[in-house]
């Protein structure tokens, strides 16, 4: 046995708890070694000074008093309460728990449910915008034409502009007079475009605007809507009309390219409620729904946590 | 009556019969807590704590020593009035170490002043290595050393394993054998020489 190990154990050598193997170890190496037997003399001198420590009186008496009893009775009534309450608190976190683990993985199911159709769903919606809310425009516009634009075979909305551009090139070459009032005529239905346009783009569905466009300047019976869509004024003052084109362009192609950029917007509004806001909705909704389980399951961590430690100290305090 | 008739006897409401186990156990309580604590006062709460809780937890009593489980209740009451004083410390406890109200009893009729007096300046002195310790350590050497209880007695009242009693029983009188080699002046004559190294 080294010089260390013998050390250690010269406290239990001197109270007699070493085995008779390892206190005939630690007597073999006594013998050889002074530092060893002397600290063991004056381990055994400083045990034998505190074991020579007297007893102290006792000031007093410690016995318990009735009245003291009484209160303690009442005490320990109120600590069973408390106890109780420990236990409650600690059935409620844990119920906590299991109600925001179990909302959880429900809420993921339904998450994992609902994104992938949503996403596929926006996704999908983009190509079909253009010609779906054309339809209602093109099926508006050859009812308030006065000419023969309604034969126009060509995309709906671009009828009125086109038929401006043909009349217009010719105008400059002759007929002045006749032409000139057929492109009055154009103009004078280009500028009731735009109630055709406020109803269109105040109602998802081309219902509620045909009349306010039969009508030719009456309002739109949606008025919420009116926000979404382009201003009346400037709307037709973007409109082209025969005096504001460019002569030198060769043929109708560009305008009606402008003409789609003032008529493709407004059915936006009508798909974009649908598709694009549900999307960033469904982000917001599940982050704010993460953070909820997220904190509730911290709380319920933390109640849980305080009661098993309250009870703990409690049973060890006894 | 004996103890277990006693106890059962505080365990279904008599309080008398408590009484007359506190009256047997009140001697080593206290110094315990006196020793641990090292200040008659906060030894004197500690103590009447310590009763308190334990006719309140009576009924969680379940046999074996009494009085283990009894310095077990003071012994929590002591490291309670530790942790307060560590929270507000108030007065150092080398003021307090020397109390005059244990210092001034003499032992009995034949001792002379000169040996009282080196008396009590030892037990200051191992009051004050005792101190030294830190709280686990000076526990159970209190418990084992200075009133005598077993390696088992002990880790009942401390709540620990027996090895850690060994090992802190062990560490602790270590440490009060050093404390006391670097202070051989305040020693008496006769223990002195015990406490020479060899050459």
């Amino acid at each position: 046995m080294n010089h260390t190990r013998v050390r250690d154990n010269l406290s239990p050598y001197l109270d007699g708890r070493l085995s008779p193997r390892q206190a005939a170890r630690v007597e073999a190496h006594l013998r050889d070694c002074p530092e060893c037997r002397f600290e063991l003399e004056s381990l055994r001198t400083t045990t034998a000074l505190l074991r020579s420590l007297p007893n102290v009186p006792v000031p007093g008496n410690f016995a318990l008093s009735a009245s003291a009893v009484k209160e303690q009775t009442g005490f320990r009534r109120l600590n069973v309460a408390f106890g109780a309450l420990r236990g409650a608190a600690v059935a409620v976190a844990l119920m906590f728990l299991l109600f925001v683990a179990g909302d959880a993985y429900l809420g993921m199911g339904r998450l994992a449910g609902t994104a992938a159709p949503m996403m596929k769903q926006s996704a999908d919606s983009a190509p079909e915008m253009a010609p779906e809310t054309a339809r209602p425009i093109a099926e508006a516009l050859p009812q308030e034409q006065p000419i023969e634009l309604a034969q126009a075979p060509a995309p709906e909305e671009e009828a009125p502009v086109a038929f401006a551009l043909e009349v217009e090139a010719p105008a400059t070459e002759s007929d002045g007079a006749a032409l000139a009032a057929e492109v009055e005529t154009v103009s004078e239905a280009t500028e009731r475009k735009a109630p055709i346009k406020r109803g269109v783009a105040s109602a998802p569905s081309p219902k509620p605007s045909m009349p306010s466009a039969m009508g030719g300047g009456g309002e739109p019976p949606a008025p919420k809507a009116e926000p979404t869509m382009l201003p009346e004024p400037t709307t037709i003052s973007e409109v082209p009309t025969p005096t504001d084109l460019p002569r030198d362009l060769p043929t109708a192609t560009p305008i009606p390219s402008r003409v789609a950029l003032l008529i493709t917007p407004e059915p936006e509004p009508e798909t974009m409620p649908t598709a694009v806001p549900q999307r960033v909705a469904g982000a917001s909704w599940s982050l704010w729904r993460l953070f909820r389980i997220g904190s509730g399951v911290l709380l319920g961590l933390l109640v849980t946590l305080c009661g098993a430690l309250l009870w703990v100290r409690a049973r060890r305090q006894l | 009556m004996d103890e277990s008739a006693l106890i059962k006897a505080a365990q279904s409401g008599d309080v008398n019969a408590f009484n007359s186990l506190v009256l047997a156990y009140q001697q080593i309580a206290y110094n315990v807590a006196y020793r641990v604590l090292g200040n008659s006062d906060a030894a004197r709460d500690a103590t009447q704590d310590g009763f308190i809780r334990a006719f309140r937890a009576l009924s969680q009593y379940r046999g074996g020593s009494f009085k283990s489980w009894l310095l077990r209740i003071v012994t929590n009451c002591c490291y309670d009035q530790l942790r307060a004083k560590k929270r507000r410390p108030s007065t150092p406890l080398d003021d307090l170490v020397e109390d005059d109200e244990h210092t001034t009893i003499l032992a009995d009729d034949t001792e002379t002043p000169e040996a009282h007096v080196e008396r009590d300046e030892l037990g200051a002195l191992l009051q004050r290595a005792l101190k030294s310790l830190p709280d686990d350590q000076r526990m159970v050497v209190v418990l084992c050393d200075v009133q005598g209880l077993s390696y088992e007695e002990a880790a009942n009242a401390c709540s620990v394993a027996l090895g850690t009693v060994k090992s802190r029983l062990s560490r602790a009188r270590g440490k009060m054998r050093d404390y006391l080699l670097q202070r051989p002046e305040l020693l008496p004559d006769s223990l002195r020489q015990r406490f020479e190294a060899p050459v």
